[in-house]
């Protein structure tokens, strides 16, 4: 139950902004957003007796009073931004390919921007890809699009915490990707989501909350990549409440990454639902940099016999950065395969949680399910937290999982610096190494590079040791 | 062609539970109801001294708060309807005036009761190198070998004779590994416990003789609650066992017992259970509720073993720990569950490491059949100042047939980066290929199932003391019968 | 003693045996060699009762009981003995724990003691002889942690244990270096004897260097092509499958014929 005030406040803020809210007169949005705000004022945000939120502490976000984001600052903000833009791996595959201009426009990824939470037309990268429609929610929902209509919140759970229904009352922005029937899409779809250091009109750093919705449907029989960018100042401490959800029809192919390098005093909710059917596949990927606290929740439902999916992710923890994946995988149809593989870097003081639940429904025969979790802990103040669990009410399984948390092998150490190879180095190579695993499975080399680079300057936080070390 | 494998075939050729035998001795029992009456007069026909009068009191309190605020525990992963604790009788004992000089003052009917139950309370025909306490309903009976293990320091006796006649060494124990406010069921147990057993090994003494325990719930509508505390002084080894059974009765009793392990410095605790206490029917009617908190303490260089076959119970709650406190300590679980028909088991361990260079090992195998549902659930907790801990987990589950559903619910927490830290699962059904190889050499399915299924728990078969994994076998087979086919 | 009519099965709805006609009689052993994917295995699976391996057509008769109509013990009881191509491991059950079962299993179906733990063992010991294998495998679990040598020669031991009337030997040659083949092979010869029956599946000629067979079949496509004495054995490791069953469109409408030839009027 949550406190009278949060609840108070909350449905007040909600009736305040409705009317402004895209979609405003559409009676089916309407009645989900009644549903939202209500279910929260039950709901609450999660406290420490909610099991699955038992070792994510969120008291700071429910007693924060956060601000609407200022159209004003993200104007002002237009060149940084830009070039936070621009600095997307995305951005630099499309120079490497300037030296041939006939085939650039052809080839460019298209980058759909959005400032707090708002569409920001102006940022965007323009690339029509055939058959592949990517849109504004705000924009269609302010057309009545069917299509969106027909989607949005078809996967959300809003009963199941209060950040849910929270962005079931307030979402009115966010991407909206539609592959249609058959269709390939040869590119990839970016979304960057950006977040600025608050709310200029009211204080200067008065922190702001945002609740975007992100919808991808990939029609029957269509194969495409989507992958969702989070960053934002520096100085950031908002709050991003993000929903995405995938809807993956008979035979459909998506392959769908979250990476999230949100401000270092930033905090992040961030539920990806799945729902897929017949013969279908997901490929999920998650990637933590970001945000004092995070909470990623990806969670799938295979609907149809023949889905499969694999679900990869990797965080990695520094100072007192506290990360909580939280992955769910439903085996509601026979023949249903999965794969899952979270690796987690924690160093200093930073607290990794992981929850892995796998469950298997009865009458789901012949299901295989295989989940690992494998966390490296480099200071003595890290803390790594799983919680691999196996729920199966079905007897045709393979079921399997694992979980480790422990160092970094001595021998591979030893081995490294009798080949004259600096500790310090050794350990960072070793440590990338450890993480490249998940990276590999992105698919994505130009993407996966340039994590891998801005991993290896996570861990590299003492230059002038190292130097050092390295000269020695 | 070949035999359907469905076990919905067989499941109602489920063997009669072999113990469900009700034994027509008289007892004295107390009148159902949970008050502060109740407990005092538990302690004035157990003659105990007043601060165990005062301890008794004080978890009832205690307890009554926490009934008062969040009633009994329901986060496990077992549904079953709210118990009502005024409608349990908290005192049962075979009604014997006098106090027994020896054994051969014991009713022969009780003395007989026990033999069928494999377990002789006769000296001239007991089990070799087995020292025996026998527990009916809530009263120890008879304890056999007494001299023999006097002779070289170790007591072992009922709960009720160590609080008459070692009162310091219990008052000093008592409580200090589960606190009295620990958990809704331990805190119930404080209040109202009955009887149990007491063991002290002193200082570096092995005892020379396994030391048992053995368990039987007869009166009606009554609930048991024993309380065993053991402690190994520095180097002490000792090995214990126990069993248990209970009568074939339509309703559901509570069973709520602790038992405390304190390992001093050294000290080596091996404990061992087979718990059959009635299930229940095929349909769910009847059966033992085993709600139950065992924890050990080890101090530097102690060690601590728990092995479990949990075969009985309408449902089983029960979590043996280590809290691995001193340097160089060593915690150990061993466990094998079997749950059938409508049987609900949430079992594990968990394993609190606070000493340096403390390790820990938790073998877990889990059986579920016909509409059975079982959790492991498991805690490896390494806190800041373990350095160098270990861990090694593996949790398996096997499944017969596609009612039943096996869980694995494991909580890692690992807050020094020295720690090494291991939890592996699996879970899946007996092989097509397994049984089809087994069938290909003449033998029957059933057989091969149990024999598959023996071989799958064989790492905690092996742990258990030879007297106790014969039974174990048995018993696994008896539990599983008409199970799979 | 095994009489096969025009048998016909299926695994997983598609035809894989097309009409086996076989018969083998006391005391001769029968070589069945055939291309990879032509139903070897499959004949073995169906012989010996594997689940998965459903009979559309067709009878077998063995000792004049309907063999089919039997569950896979039974059959195993009866005394047919299926050495596996992949023996199966069984983790924690131990050989000795295992054998000791399933010896007592068939006595008992022919009314006879139980042999107790001291006769198994000293039985067991001397069979084990036989095939070269050092005692402390009786100990191990069932196959687990064995080399492919072992596991194979693990198999021709519970044959020589459990005495069977037929033995199908299913690529038992296979992944086995010369020495373990010709230990394996002395193990299958000291078993012969006018009253058993073998069937020797084999995909290679090797195997029949060692164990002398009375008669060859060719298997392809689900049907016996061809069918003579132990000199076709021979000829097909000189000319290849290829000269029988052919790789062409035109093989195949040679080999029908030849099939038909083979199958008679039963089909």
């Amino acid at each position: 139950m949550a406190s009278q005030s949060t609840a108070e406040r909350y449905k007040a803020a909600f009736e305040a902004q409705r009317g402004e809210l895209a979609g405003n007169g559409l009676p089916w949005l309407a009645s989900m957003r009644d549903d939202g705000i209500a279910r929260f004022g039950d709901l609450g945000f999660p406290g420490k007796k909610n099991e699955d939120w038992k070792y994510t502490n969120v008291s700071s976000i429910a007693g924060t009073e956060f601000a609407l984001p200022d159209v004003a600052v993200a104007a002002a903000r237009r060149a940084v931004i830009a070039a936070a833009v621009a600095a997307l791996p995305v951005a630099k595959r499309e120079q490497r390919e300037q030296s041939e201009p006939s085939e650039k426009a052809a080839k460019a990824e298209p980058v759909l921007v959005f400032v707090d939470g708002r569409f920001a037309a102006d940022l965007c990268v323009d690339a029509a890809i055939d058959g592949v429609r990517v849109e504004s929610l705000a924009a269609l929902l302010g057309q009545g699009d069917g299509a969106v209509e027909k989607a949005f919140g078809q996967c959300l759970d809003v009963g199941s915490h209060g950040f849910a229904a929270l962005n079931a009352a307030f979402a009115a922005d966010g991407a909206v990707v539609i592959i249609s029937k058959g269709t390939t899409a040869e590119r990839t779809v970016h979304v960057m989501h950006y977040v600025t250091a608050g709310a200029a009109s009211i204080s200067p750093m008065a922190p702001t909350v945002s609740h975007a919705r992100n919808i991808v449907v990939a029609e029957a029989g269509s194969r495409a990549r989507v992958v969702e960018h989070y960053g934002g100042d520096l100085a950031a401490t908002g709050l991003t409440n993000v929903v995405t959800e995938l809807i993956i029809a008979d035979d459909a192919h998506l392959s769908h990454a979250v990476v999230q390098s949100a401000p270092a005093g930033a905090s992040h909710i961030h539920r990806v639902e799945a729902r897929l059917a017949r013969g279908s596949n997901l490929q999920s990927h998650v990637v933590t940099l970001g945000a004092e606290l995070s909470r990623t929740e990806v969670r799938v439902v295979l609907d149809g016999e023949g889905a499969e999916c694999t679900l990869d992710g990797l965080y990695a923890l520094a100072d007192d950065q506290h990360a909580d994946h939280h992955t769910v995988i439903d085996h509601a149809a026979p023949h249903t395969n999965s794969r899952e593989l979270y690796k987690g870097v924690i160093d200093d003081d930073a607290r990794g949680v992981f929850t892995g639940r796998i469950i298997v429904r009865p009458d789901s025969q012949h299901i295989s399910a295989d989940q690992a979790n494998r966390n490296l802990l480099l200071a003595d103040g890290a803390v790594a937290e799983a919680r691999p669990q196996l729920e199966i009410y079905a007897d045709d399984v393979k079921c399997s999982h694992g979980c480790t948390v422990g160092r970094l092998n001595e021998e591979s150490m030893f081995y490294m610096r009798q080949r004259g190879v600096g500790e310090t180095e050794a350990r960072r190579l070793l440590t990338v190494a450890f993480a490249g695993e998940v990276l590999e499975e992105l698919g994505d080399e130009e993407l996966a590079q340039a994590l891998r680079k801005q991993l290896g300057r996570k861990l590299q936080k003492n230059p002038a040791e190292q130097q050092a070390e390295d000269a020695s | 062609m070949s035999k359907s494998t469905e076990a919905s075939d067989f499941v109602d050729q489920q063997e009669e539970y072999k113990y469900g035998f009700f034994s027509d001795i008289e007892s004295d029992v107390a009148p159902p109801g949970l008050n502060e009456d109740i407990v005092r007069l538990i302690s004035s026909k157990k003659e105990e001294p007043e601060w165990m009068l005062e301890w008794r009191l004080e978890a009832f309190r205690a307890w009554e708060q926490m009934n008062a605020r969040d009633g009994e525990p329901r986060w496990a992963q077992v549904k079953f309807p709210p118990i009502d604790y005024q409608a349990i009788s908290y005192y049962a004992a075979p009604k014997d005036k006098k106090t027994l000089e020896s054994l051969d003052e014991v009713d022969p009917e009780l003395l007989a009761t026990f033999d069928k139950l494999g377990i002789s309370l006769n000296e001239q025909k007991r089990l070799s190198g087995v020292a025996v306490d026998a527990v009916f309903d809530s009263v120890s009976v008879a304890t056999t070998f007494k001299g023999a293990l006097a002779d070289v320091g170790v007591i072992f006796c009922s709960f009720s004779e160590a609080l008459r006649e070692h009162p310091d060494l219990v008052r000093k124990y008592l409580g200090t590994v589960v606190p009295v406010r620990d958990n809704f069921y331990a805190t119930l147990n404080s209040a109202v416990f009955s009887d149990g057993s007491f063991c002290y090994i002193p200082a570096g003494v092995r005892c020379p003789m396994e030391l048992s325990t053995y368990f039987r719930i007869n009166a009606a509508n009554t609930g048991q609650f024993e309380r065993t505390l053991i402690v190994a002084e520095e180097g002490a080894h000792v090995s214990y066992l126990e069993g248990c059974t209970a009568p074939m009765r339509d309703e559901n009793q509570l069973h709520a017992a602790v038992v405390e392990l304190v390992a001093m410095p050294g000290a080596n605790i091996k404990y061992s259970t087979v718990q059959n206490w009635y299930p229940g029917d095929k349909d769910g009617k009847g059966g033992i509720y085993n709600f139950v908190t065992k924890r050990g303490k080890c101090m530097d260089n102690a060690k601590i073993s728990w092995t479990q076959v949990e075969t009985g119970s309408a449902i089983t709650w029960k979590y043996p720990s280590v809290v691995l406190q001193g340097d160089n300590s060593v915690g150990e679980f061993y466990s094998v569950a079997v749950t059938n028909n409508m049987q609900q088991a949430d079992t594990g361990t968990k394993m609190v490491h606070l000493g340096k260079n403390t390790k820990s090992t938790i073998i877990s195998k889990g059986i579920s059949a016909g509409k059975a549902q079982q959790s492991y659930r498991g805690l490896v907790q390494i806190s800041p100042k373990a350095e160098n801990a270990r861990n090694y987990s593996q949790c398996d589950s096997l499944l017969l047939g596609d009612k039943c559903g096996a869980h694995t619910f494991p909580y890692i927490d690992v807050r020094n980066a020295s720690a090494q830290v291991e939890h592996e699962a699996s879970t899946s059904k007996i092989g097509e290929d397994q049984l089809f190889y087994c069938r290909q050499r003449g033998l029957s399915e059933e057989d091969a199932v149990s024999m598959i299924v023996n071989g799958f728990c064989k790492e905690v078969f092996k742990e258990l003391p030879m007297e106790f994994a014969v039974e174990a076998q048995a018993l696994l087979g008896i539990s599983l019968e008409g199970a799979v086919g | 003693m095994l009489k096969i009519r025009n048998l016909h099965a299926q695994v997983d709805g598609k035809d894989i045996l097309k009409g086996i006609t076989l018969d083998v009689k006391a005391g001769e052993v029968h070589a069945v060699m055939g291309p990879n994917g032509s139903g070897k295995s499959t004949l073995a699976c169906v012989l010996t009762g594997r689940e998965g391996y459903v009979v559309t057509k067709g009878s077998v008769e063995f000792e004049g009981q309907d063999l089919l109509a039997m569950a896979p013990e039974e059959r195993a009881r009866e005394g047919v003995f299926l050495s596996f191509q992949y023996p199966v491991e069984i983790p924690g059950m131990s050989t000795a724990y295992f054998l000791k079962a399933a010896v007592n299993a068939v006595r008992k179906h022919h009314g006879l003691d139980a042999l107790d733990a001291m006769d198994f063992l000293k039985l067991a010991k001397e069979k084990a002889k036989l095939v070269h294998m050092d005692e402390s495998f009786l100990n191990r679990s069932v196959n687990e942690g064995f080399s492919g040598g072992e596991k194979k020669r693990n198999e021709i031991f519970q044959m020589t244990m459990l005495e069977p009337k037929l033995a199908i030997l299913d690529e038992t040659d296979s992944g086995l270096d010369v020495d373990a083949l010709r230990t394996v092979s002395e193990g299958v010869n000291a078993m012969r004897s006018p009253e058993r029956a073998m069937i020797v599946i084999t995909h290679y000629q090797r195997l029949l260097d060692h164990i002398k067979a009375d008669m060859t079949h060719v298997l392809s496509d689900g049907r016996i092509v061809k069918s003579g004495g132990p000199e076709l054995a021979l000829e097909v490791e000189a000319k290849g499958y290829g000269w029988i069953a052919g790789d062409s469109q035109a093989g195949h409408s040679e080999l029908a014929k030849v099939a038909k030839a083979v199958e008679g009027p039963a089909s």
